[in-house]
């Protein structure tokens, strides 16, 4: 074989295995394309689904475990405060009855029966109160009459009314034909101050 | 055989080596659709959606129980508020209660 064959030949080889390489590189690299192709596709779709998925999941378990978190501080909240206001009954019957020194009880009641006396706007006044206020104000009638006449400037005149078996102490004020009525126990002004006395609480106990 | 006869016989040769590897490339290119279906296969997809969310909620299960656990720890301490507290407290509301104009 001549020279010149037997580099022709080895020439066609050459390009051949260069040409089969490009083939199968080509191939290759199509098919990586292919395949990257529909996985995007897929990472997309899995995306935008497992998104809104585990968004809608997510809101119901925190939010739940928020609510029942949050439900759980109000009742806690709700037990401190009842105990305050409790407590506070109690004292309230302690200084009625005398037991706290720091607070003059008959100063109190006068001043609960000038503000009830004050808001019925009537000279003649019926007090309902319990069996112990009821008959410390009997038994000083005039002087309080006198007193509220002074400190109201008009002329002021109790009757003594029904006896409040249930009150811890205060008054109920009201006129004779039963129009007015001023709501002044001590058990009364807790539940016309709740809210009020909430805050207080709240103000001292959790701020 | 002849110079030309070698030569006819290696250009034949080396077309018949070309048109193998064309259909091997078709059979790649082929192996590649079929993978790409697999893989775009919506039960497959679904199996992959179920198992991410199934480990999604494990991870946001376990965020809310931390939640509330913390709740339920401001809850505790609310509840053992000291005495002395709760007794100014107390002393306050009464105050309020007893102050009458």
């Amino acid at each position: 074989m001549s020279e010149a064959i037997e580099a022709l030949i080895s020439e066609i080889k050459r390009r051949t295995e260069e040409e089969i390489q490009e083939i199968i590189k080509s191939a290759e690299e199509k098919a990586e394309a292919i395949i990257e192709e529909a996985k995007r596709k897929v990472d997309k779709l899995f995306l935008d689904q497992a998104r809104s998925e585990v968004a809608l999941i997510r809101r119901r378990i925190i939010g739940r475990a928020e609510v029942e978190g949050r439900l759980e501080l109000l009742r806690a909240k709700e037990e401190v405060i009842e105990k305050v206001l409790n407590e506070v009954l109690d004292e309230i019957k302690r200084v009625a009855n005398g037991e706290r020194k720091d607070y003059n009880y008959e100063r109190i009641l006068y001043s609960l029966l000038k503000e009830a006396v004050d808001s019925i706007k009537e000279d003649i006044v019926i007090i309902h109160a319990n069996q112990r206020d009821l008959e410390f104000i009997k038994k000083n009638l005039r002087v309080l009459e006198d007193k509220l006449s002074k400190d109201l400037g008009r002329s002021v005149s109790l009757k003594i009314g029904k006896t409040l078996s249930e009150s811890v102490g205060g008054i109920i004020a009201e006129s004779e034909d039963g129009l007015k009525i001023y709501y002044n126990t001590l058990e009364g002004r807790i539940l016309k101050m709740k809210r009020k006395l909430r805050l207080l609480i709240r103000e001292i106990l959790f701020s | 055989m002849s110079d030309v006869e070698k030569l006819i016989l290696e250009e034949i040769e080396a077309t018949k080596r070309i048109e193998e590897a064309k259909k091997k490339a078709d059979e790649i290119i082929a192996k590649a659709h079929e993978e790409a279906k697999r893989i775009l296969d919506e039960k497959n997809i679904e199996e992959r959606l179920r198992k991410y969310i199934e480990e999604q909620e494990e991870i946001i299960k376990s965020e809310a129980k931390k939640i509330k656990e913390s709740y339920l720890d401001k809850a505790s301490k609310i509840r053992s508020i000291s005495s002395d507290k709760i007794k100014e407290a107390v002393e306050a509301v009464l105050k309020e209660v007893l102050r009458v104009e």
